[in-house]
């Protein structure tokens, strides 16, 4: 009961000072702001690359020369459905494609190497030579429709006209946002590549928890290739954002000093009128114990309603809003996609840590202050004015 | 290295609380030195209002470490896919062994810091203050641990790479391997639920004694079997109880139980083992002080309190460990 | 009979290390009676105030004793001495001192925070103080729209709420005009009538001569120079 009803008079009176009260929070509550957003849109990309990566093969085969990605031959096929676990060997046909007029690029895949959850398509996938599909960020950045017509510029230099058959409207933003997909056999035309040639080759194994010995076979077999796990990109994609995401909650430490110092300025920089205050309550019976209870009640109030206000302000900004800045600092690269709209989520783990990075802080640098307030001499209101 | 935000945290708040346990020890320590109720006025004053201080500090920085230990445990299950064969937070604790230490560093500070707190509070209700010098030195400890707690955390995450292959509960917890935790894991089914019921049976009944009677080796053996029972407690988690937590006859992982896979059940299973470690141990801690004079009255009257306590932690952890052997969808009898 | 308040020999100094160090008690020994009404009297800087803060547990000696029902309190740690005080004493101050962005009915209830009390009894004893200074009607006002004599009246309410054996009072007559004086010391003898001990500072002779006063003791540069009847 006293301390409900100490918590009552705590809040009554962080009201009774709104100036303050308000230049506390707005800071600690952007501080939040900050490091939620980081967070979030960090563990957003996560998500992001997962669902990206799970479509996709468990294991993509490429070749390297000198160091570098090359086009391998089709004849590698043949050596890699030999070793035992691998059930399946397809070659796929992609690329890139810089389109000059917006500035943008675009992805180009074959027809036959589509993964089969692509198929979230408005209209229908494209038949033969002429058509494509195309992903919801070429649609926007050509202003172009179902139906319409894509000029594309071939490896010769000349324009080609393919019908739109289709659009994405995949879940997965990242994945088929820049795309562009057409036939095989028209994509190799388009690229002027080789029927024997392939970019990459896309494994198929029976049993998943094989896949790193597989992947080891294949470097034996074929020297020069590069074996890439679905698990081992995934891995380099969480580590990459949370590196990213670490660096900025580094960076922003700074801010969370300069907040350290703000709080403990306001905290021990009693007003006259606080100071009386706290005097009065001594002088009527009010234990040190039971200041340091007001003080700890203020602080927690005051935290927890940054914190909420914090957290909701990141989700909006993060899951609606697309935070267009942060987005491209922590992706590493801002190409077609106009904002990144995460599926929201919320994530007690991820809420835990935020609470650990802000609210120790704040608690830790405001101790000796409410501590200083609560051993008021209660004798001093005795004393004349 | 591993520049996750949750390591980021942990590390934050292990300094954080070194930081505030050290400066709350060492003025302890100067409180205790200069602690004279016969001393000037004006003097004592002022070390009364300091040991104010002091107890705000440790209390939060015991709070910061129980948090970290929470903190801790999940960030090693959140980081896991980070390395080769980890599957939960035994992985990332064997990616560098270190990580064990941790565990019980932490646990350690947090019990010793729930008995400071206890007899803090006892202190406090005793106008003679009588355990004054005594509490600010029994500070001493609690110095070391927080430096090995931070220390050890930053080498943990510093010698954390991410391309090392590690060994999972799997392994580790599998009844082939060796080392302690295979053993706990290996150890024969039958004659370990037959101990660890009797210990459990044998634990409440001492603990329904105690509360009829008042003799006072009575209370020190109480305390001698809750450090016991803790033991006993945790081996048998690993060795049978997660296996019927999880419905598996071969997972033995003490972690992955404090996941919403397993409805959170750990919680309130490795609370109830802790709450009731602790509250047996204060037991003892009231007998002692019970010699003391001024303190007598206030530390009988905080007994029977502190002794229902015990009896209630027993019997929920009682009910969460015997609830899925009797009732669980998995018969381990082939096992037997 | 035994009395309600005994010092022995007491003695306060401020910042006795210091260069300006002040004995503003220097060895008085006195006792008050339970429902007696005792003044302190004294010019300004005799040391009345600082008589009172020890006598009402408000600070300790810097030797000597107190005694508070058959208690000492001279070497009682500050929280037990803050449970003595807001059981036993109220206080008036000289400047009221109450908190100016509160209620007044607010400003009554702070002492009753750091106690055990539901809500209805805190109401209760709230109203009932409010009641015996006739404030019942201003409950809700806040306490700056107050006159100064209400303000006082507030003050009373306040040191009243915890149902105090002694009451506490130093000057309280010094920013009053003769009018509200006489007002104040008949609610003084009223409560004195109700079996409330009354220890009060002051150098205004309408005070220390009015017949409510049982004993009147002097005090002179921190000491005691005369007691007696009034
Ligand atoms: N906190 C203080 N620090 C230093 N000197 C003080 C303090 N309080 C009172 N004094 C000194 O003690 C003496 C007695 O003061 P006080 O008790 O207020 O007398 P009175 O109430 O009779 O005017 C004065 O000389 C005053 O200056
Ligand atoms: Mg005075």
């Amino acid at each position: 009961m006293r301390y409900l009803k100490i918590l009552e008079y705590a809040l009554a009176s962080l009201l009774r000072r709104p100036g303050k009260t308000c230049a506390i929070l707005v800071v600690y509550t952007l501080m939040i702001v900050v490091l939620a957003s980081v967070l979030f849109l960090t563990q957003a990309l996560k998500t992001e690359a997962t669902t990206m990566l799970a479509g996709g093969p468990q294991l993509v085969v490429q070749k390297t020369m000198a160091g570098r990605h090359e086009l391998i031959p089709v004849s590698a096929v043949e050596k890699l459905v030999e070793i035992p676990g691998v059930k399946a060997v397809k070659p796929r046909v992609w690329g890139y494609y810089y389109d000059a007029l917006t500035g943008t690029n675009y992805t180009l895949q074959g027809f036959d190497t589509l993964a089969n959850e692509l198929s979230l398509l408005n209209g229908r996938l494209p038949r033969e030579e002429g058509e494509c599909a195309i992903g919801a960020g070429v649609a926007r950045s050509r202003l172009i429709h179902l139906q319409d017509e894509l000029i594309l510029i071939d490896y010769d230099n000349i324009g080609r006209i393919f019908t739109v058959t289709g659009v994405f409207v995949s879940a997965a933003d990242l994945l088929t946002q820049d795309l562009v997909v057409m036939p095989e056999g028209p994509l190799r035309q388009f690229f002027g590549m080789p029927d024997s040639l392939a970019t990459d080759l896309a494994v198929e194994v029976y049993n998943p928890n094989e896949v790193d010995t597989i992947a080891n076979k294949i470097k034996r077999s074929l020297p020069d290739s590069r074996p890439i796990t679905q698990s081992e990109l995934l891995r380099t994609y969480h580590a990459v954002f949370d590196w990213r995401g670490g660096m900025m909650l580094a960076l922003f430490s700074s801010a969370l000093m300069a907040f350290c110092i703000l709080a403990w300025d306001k905290a021990t920089g009693l007003s006259a009128g606080e100071r009386r205050e706290i005097g009065i309550l001594k002088a009527v019976g009010w234990d040190t114990g039971d200041v340091l209870l007001l003080k700890l009640w203020e602080g927690l109030a005051l935290s927890l309603l940054a914190f909420l206000s914090g957290c909701l302000i990141a989700f909006i900004l993060v899951f609606w809003w697309g935070t267009p800045v942060l987005g491209g600092i922590l992706r590493g690269w801002s190409v077609l996609f106009p904002a990144l709209r995460p599926t929201p989520f919320i994530d007690f783990y991820q809420l835990g840590t935020l609470a650990f990075l802000t609210i120790i802080p704040y608690v830790a640098s405001t101790v000796i202050p409410a501590w200083r307030a609560a051993v008021t001499d209660p004798d001093e209101v005795m004393r004349a004015s | 290295m591993i520049l996750h935000p949750g390591v980021l945290a942990l590390l934050l708040g292990g300094l954080v609380s070194l930081l505030m346990l050290s400066a709350g020890a060492l003025l302890g320590i100067r409180i205790a030195r200069r602690w004279n109720p016969d001393g000037a006025e004006a003097d004592q004053l002022s070390l009364e209002r300091r040991a104010w201080l002091v107890a705000v500090l440790v209390r939060w920085a015991i709070v910061f470490e129980a948090l970290s230990l929470l903190l801790f445990i999940y960030t090693a299950e959140v980081i896991h896919p980070l390395f080769v064969g980890a599957m939960c937070a035994t992985g990332t604790l064997n990616a560098n062994p270190i990580g064990w230490h941790l565990i019980w560093i932490k646990l350690l500070l947090f019990l010793l810091g729930g008995l400071w707190m206890v007899l803090n509070h006892l202190d406090l209700q005793c106008p003679e203050a009588p355990l004054t010098r005594f509490k600010f030195i029994a500070l001493i400890p609690f110095l070391p641990l927080a430096i090995a707690d931070l220390t050890l955390m930053v080498i943990y995450f510093a010698g954390l790479e991410p391309e090392v292959i590690t060994s999972c509960c799997g392994a580790l917890f599998s009844s082939g391997g060796d080392g302690l935790a295979s053993e706990l894991a290996a150890l024969p089914l039958r004659p370990m639920m037959i101990v660890f019921y009797a210990g459990l049976a044998a634990y409440g009944c001492l603990v329904l004694l105690s509360l009829l009677s008042r003799r006072p080796w009575m209370h020190y053996l109480l305390a001698l079997a809750s450090g016991l029972f803790l033991v006993l407690g945790l081996t048998a988690i690993v060795s049978f109880i997660s296996l019927y937590i999880y419905e598996l006859p071969t997972h033995h992982c003490p972690f992955d139980m404090l996941q919403r896979s397993s409805n959170f059940v750990g919680y309130p299973i490795y609370l109830s083992l802790l709450g009731a470690t602790i509250c047996g141990l204060v037991q003892a801690m009231l007998e002692y002080l019970c010699r003391i004079p001024g303190l007598s009255v206030i530390t009988s009257r905080a007994q029977r309190p502190w002794l229902l306590m015990t009896l209630f932690f027993w019997m929920l952890f009682a009910l969460l460990t015997g609830w899925p052997v009797l009732f669980g969808p998995l018969a381990m009898t082939a096992y037997f | 009979m035994n009395p309600l308040i005994r010092t022995e020999e007491v003695c306060k100094t401020y910042h006795p290390r210091k260069a300006d160090a002040t004995q503003a008690v220097a060895g008085i020994t006195m006792q008050v009676a339970s429902g007696e009404a005792v003044v302190l009297k004294g010019p300004s800087g005799s040391g009345k105030t600082s008589l009172l803060s020890l006598v009402g547990c408000m600070t300790r000696p810097t030797s000597g004793r107190v005694i508070v029902t058959g208690e000492e309190v001279s070497r009682l740690p500050e929280r037990f001495l803050t449970l003595v005080r807001r059981r036993t004493f109220g206080f008036v101050f000289q400047q009221y001192h109450l908190i100016p962005e509160l209620s007044v009915r607010d400003n009554v209830m702070l002492p009753l925070y750091p106690e055990r009390l539901s809500a209805n009894e805190m109401g209760r004893r709230v109203a009932a103080a409010l009641a015996e200074v006739e404030l019942t009607g201003l409950a809700r006002r806040r306490v700056t729209e107050l006159s100064g004599g209400e303000q006082q009246r507030v003050a009373i309410a306040r040191a009243l709420v915890n149902e105090p054996r002694v009451l506490i009072a130093d000057e309280p007559t010094a920013h009053l005009d003769s009018r509200l004086s006489t007002v104040l010391l008949e609610r003084f003898a009223a409560l004195k009538q109700a079996g409330l001990t009354l220890v009060i500072a002051t150098h205004d002779p309408q005070v220390y001569t009015h017949p409510l006063v049982d004993r009147i003791i002097e005090l002179h540069d921190g000491r005691l120079c005369k007691e007696g009847g009034a």
